[in-house]
């Protein structure tokens, strides 16, 4: 009978439930198309980590389905608040708690289960998407494939997990609430914000704090790739936590003190239904403080995850190109006895492309340490410094674009590191009976020497050792199986340790671009994928949370638009007071997440420009643009539905 | 006397799918400037379709009413908008105060949707809260009051803009006996004091007894009407009594 009566109250109750549905449907698409890809092997395990990939996919699921779970929660009480007089009925009309409890988990269960399969069909759609943006991401062959039954047995164990955490709320409050609360509605006595100024105050230093954050967070980041600080991931950390807590603290501030001090300003609120206005708002944000800072935090989250993973996928391609110019290099010891012969790996790369052009070089030692000294004193001692000669360099970078290297009877320092770049003014060589005089540095990636090295005449490298021996080549085929290469050029290595010891690793010394691009593209994409799935759903569920919040006062707003429809005020009066108090309350969360665009956007492309992708910077930016665009054009059409749907409600009824 | 209304052989019908109800049939009457006049019956006799086509809320299905000579009948929505916040006063059963306003913000909100400036708007909150004896409450939200206080919050709301006509919907309604007399007080001193016009539909026959006429309606038409004149509060109660007898014998009858 029980469920009789659900099944009917969920169809009549279908207008209430749409948002509430279209959310979980949407949630369960989601969850059912990322968990696809956390089993697709094909795709996983082309991915060289494919091990941690699962496991952090896993992750991101289960905890968004936890983050899930409580927000649903919450949403559900809305929905209960919208029908406590239907349940007081019941309780007054003989109904145990028991059996309303049934009722209403017999209806969200209902709807669960509608929504599974609803999101199961999306869910099909979704998978194929993103496993089309994973496969492009990735860079392998799109296949249509089949969904993995482990993806879906997960999807369905993280819905039950969200149905039993959502419900656990809603059954709590129906156990503990009064009769006449439902019936009456509880007596809420309206509380004055205390303390306005002193609010706005805290927000004002959440807000300084968040700038100090944004600040130290990109301080960390440079520090960091730079290497000129040793604490900067410590920085890092200590800035996400402070941007962290002054964005909830600012929106928790913002509620309490930006409408109540507005209402001080006699002018402004005695024009029109401003106070009408202002005081419904000042009401709903000091009741949902501490809500719209959280949700605030879930959408910075949000905004910058997605910045983040962005500026990860469109850095691939032109950090591969910087830093591997040539589609394979090779640098070995020359005292490397177990070092595969340059031969035997020319054999083994012309398995997979024939070899277009190739360049051989030496890089030579004094087995001095001059210029490693002038750098770090700290470094290896086993470190020697680096001399490469000229006809080599300009053999070696000439033909991938740099400018031949004029000397003129000194020594130019090479290096792509700019902590690396230590004082040289002063810096002379003795070489062959020469003295060189330092001429600059010369930036250039790491093909023909290792870390830093001198660029000398040809002569001044009489009586030398040779320290490496070098190779470059191009290959016909842009494409090729370069995971297969890779392999097939791993070698044992052996590390020895001060005291004696030694541990023995699997090493490519060759660097491999096509190898590079791939594996760069597969964690990228998987974080892209994990990223964008938390941005996503976090952005639903605040839309959704807001927006229910928003209808379950529709019966509130109606009585008192009614009230002021009698006292004359005019459809423009209404309509502009219930946009204002709807569009400040669903905006309010997303003040900050919004603003943090701007920062985000000048520091992704600052990273790029630190890490000498210029030509990037500008498409990182223009990507914190398009995602502070798209996710304020979602973020607008959930508004406009939830106003247009509470403007049918509240106005047209008058 | 000049009259303020002017209800003219006005009729309304309910469309409740295949059954139409007759709400009003040809009611006409007039109000006179500084009247108080009551309007009683039973349930379902028209007193409320009556009041809400007053008041604008409603529209009626023929026949015309006139207020300061002004045909509410053809008026456009914006017109009646401005006509309520002009010319008319309301006082509700449940007060209708907005719960999250102050009492001085709710008794504001006719002048502010007036546009009037925010000094103007302090004085004659003051002024008004002062007319209704409330001027220690204004700083409360309506949770903090008492219902007559409430109602008398209501009251300088509804004089606030010295309107042509205050309705009052059963203002009594969700009152006790020490109240309701209270807010008659009140009521006879916004007639008498200061000189508003009222127009009360209620079920109470000792409210109908402040007023200087009361309209009985039956089956959506005026029954009887009775005029106090010269007659004490205490006859014109017992008349009152008498008519609601009649009224409700002839029903008997039926």
């Amino acid at each position: 009978m029980l469920a009789k009566l659900a099944l009917r109250n969920v169809r009549r109750q279908l207008g209430n439930y749409l948002i509430y549905f279209i959310t979980v449907s949407f949630t369960v698409a989601l969850m059912f198309a990322v968990n696809g890809i956390i089993f697709e092997n094909n795709l996983t395990t082309r991915a060289e980590t494919s091990a941690e990939i699962k496991s952090t996919l896993i992750f991101a699921t289960v905890a968004v389905a936890v983050i899930v779970a409580f927000i649903l929660g919450y949403a559900t009480s809305y929905m209960l608040k919208l029908r406590k007089r239907e349940f007081g009925t019941y309780l007054t009309l003989g109904m145990t708690r028991k059996n309303i409890l049934s009722l209403f988990i017999w209806e969200t269960l209902l709807l669960f289960v509608v929504s599974l399969a609803v999101g199961f069909a999306l869910g099909l759609a979704f998978y194929q998407g993103v496993t089309a943006v994973v496969v492009n991401l990735m860079d392998v062959e799109f296949v249509l494939s089949a969904y993995p039954l482990k993806g879906a047995l997960l999807t369905v164990g993280l819905v039950a997990l969200i149905f039993l955490l959502s419900s656990l709320t809603s059954a709590m409050y129906l156990m503990r609430v009064k009769i006449h609360d439902l019936i009456y509605g509880g007596v809420k006595s309206k509380k004055k914000v205390r303390f306005p100024v002193a609010w706005l105050i805290a927000a004002i230093v959440a807000l300084a704090t968040v700038v100090v954050g944004v600040v130290m967070f990109y301080k960390g980041l440079k520090g960091g790739m730079d290497g000129s600080m040793s604490y900067a991931a410590w920085l890092v950390f200590v800035s996400i936590v402070l941007v962290a807590v002054g964005v909830v603290v600012f929106h928790i501030g913002l509620a309490k003190s930006a409408v109540n001090l507005l209402l001080r300003w006699k002018r402004f609120k005695s024009i029109g239904a401003n106070t009408f206005t202002l005081r419904k708002l000042s009401e709903k944000l000091n009741t949902n403080a501490v809500a719209s800072g959280v949700l605030a935090f879930l959408l910075a989250f949000a905004v910058i995850g997605s910045n983040v993973s962005f500026v990860m996928q469109i850095s691939n391609e032109a950090f591969v190109d910087q830093y591997y110019p040539y589609d394979i290099s090779v640098l070995s010891r020359a005292d490397d006895k177990d070092a595969i012969p340059r031969d035997e790996a020319e054999r083994a790369i012309e398995k997979y492309s024939p070899i277009k052009s190739r360049e051989y070089f030496d890089v030579y030692t004094d087995n001095r340490r001059y210029l490693v000294d002038h750098v770090d004193t700290s470094a290896p001692r086993d470190l020697c410094d680096e001399y490469l000669t000229e006809s080599d360099f300009n053999r070696i970078y000439g033909p991938i674009g740099f400018k031949p290297i004029e000397l003129d009877g000194g020594f130019v320092m090479l290096s792509n590191i700019e902590s690396l770049k230590g004082d040289f003014t002063s810096a002379k060589l003795d070489l062959c009976g020469r003295t060189l005089d330092f001429k600059g540095w010369y930036d250039c990636p790491e093909v023909g020497y290792d870390f830093i090295a001198a660029v000398v005449p040809d002569d001044a490298v009489c009586g030398m050792d040779v320290y490496y021996t070098g190779a470059a080549y191009m290959l016909e085929n842009a494409r090729y199986d370069a995971m297969s290469l890779h392999d097939d050029l791993l070698r044992s290595y052996t590390i020895y340790f001060d005291d004696g010891t030694s541990y023995e690793v699997m090493l490519c010394e060759h660097s491999i671009r096509e190898y590079a691009r791939l594996s760069r593209n597969s964690v990228s994409a998987v974080f892209i994928v994990a990223a964008l799935y938390v941005a996503v759903t976090f952005v639903f569920m605040v839309m959704a949370l807001l927006a229910l919040k928003t209808l379950s006062d529709s019966g509130d707003d109606k009585r008192r638009f009614d009230t002021i429809y009698r006292l004359g005020a005019s459809r423009k009066d209404r309509n502009g007071a219930l946009f204002g108090q709807t569009f400040s309350f669903f905006f309010m969360p997303f003040i900050l997440p919004l603003l943090l665009s701007i920062p985000a956007g000048f520091i992704c492309s600052s990273l790029m420009t630190m890490m000498g992708l210029t030509a990037m910077a500008g498409k990182a930016a223009a990507a914190s643009a398009v995602i502070a665009v798209v996710v304020t054009a979602i973020y607008a059409l959930y508004f406009m539905s939830t106003y247009l749907i509470l403007k049918r409600n509240v106005i047209k009824r008058s | 006397m000049d009259k303020i209304l002017q209800v003219k052989d006005v009729t309304k019908y309910y469309n409740g799918g295949a059954a139409v109800t007759k709400a009003l049939d040809g009611i006409s009457f007039d109000v006179a400037s500084g009247e108080f006049v009551a309007v009683m019956g039973a349930s379902g006799s028209g007193k409320s379709t009556l009041l809400n086509v007053i008041s604008t809320i409603d529209r009626v299905s023929s026949g015309s009413i006139l207020l300061d000579g002004c045909d509410l009948c053809n008026s456009k929505e914006n017109e009646l908008a401005a006509f309520r916040r002009e010319k008319l006063g309301f006082v509700f059963q449940d007060y209708n105060l907005l719960d999250t306003l102050t009492v001085e913000e709710n008794i504001a909100l006719p002048f502010n949707l007036m546009r009037r400036s925010a000094q103007e708007t302090a004085e004659a909150v003051q002024k008004a809260a002062a007319e209704l004896g409330i001027s220690d409450q204004l700083k409360k939200f309506p949770s903090e009051l008492s219902g007559g206080q409430k109602q008398r919050a209501a009251c300088a709301r509804a004089v606030i803009t010295k309107p042509s006509i205050i309705l009052a919907d059963e203002p009594t309604g969700a009152l006790d006996s020490a109240n309701s007399k209270q807010l008659m007080k009140t009521f006879q001193m916004m007639n008498e004091g200061l000189g508003s016009t009222i127009l009360a539909v209620t079920h109470d026959s000792s409210v109908g007894s402040y007023a200087s006429r009361v309209l009985f309606l039956k089956d959506g038409k005026i029954w009887s009407e009775v005029v106090r004149g010269e007659r004490s509060r205490k006859e014109m109660y017992a008349e009152i009594l008498s008519v609601t007898a009649a009224l409700g014998g002839e029903n008997d009858a039926c």
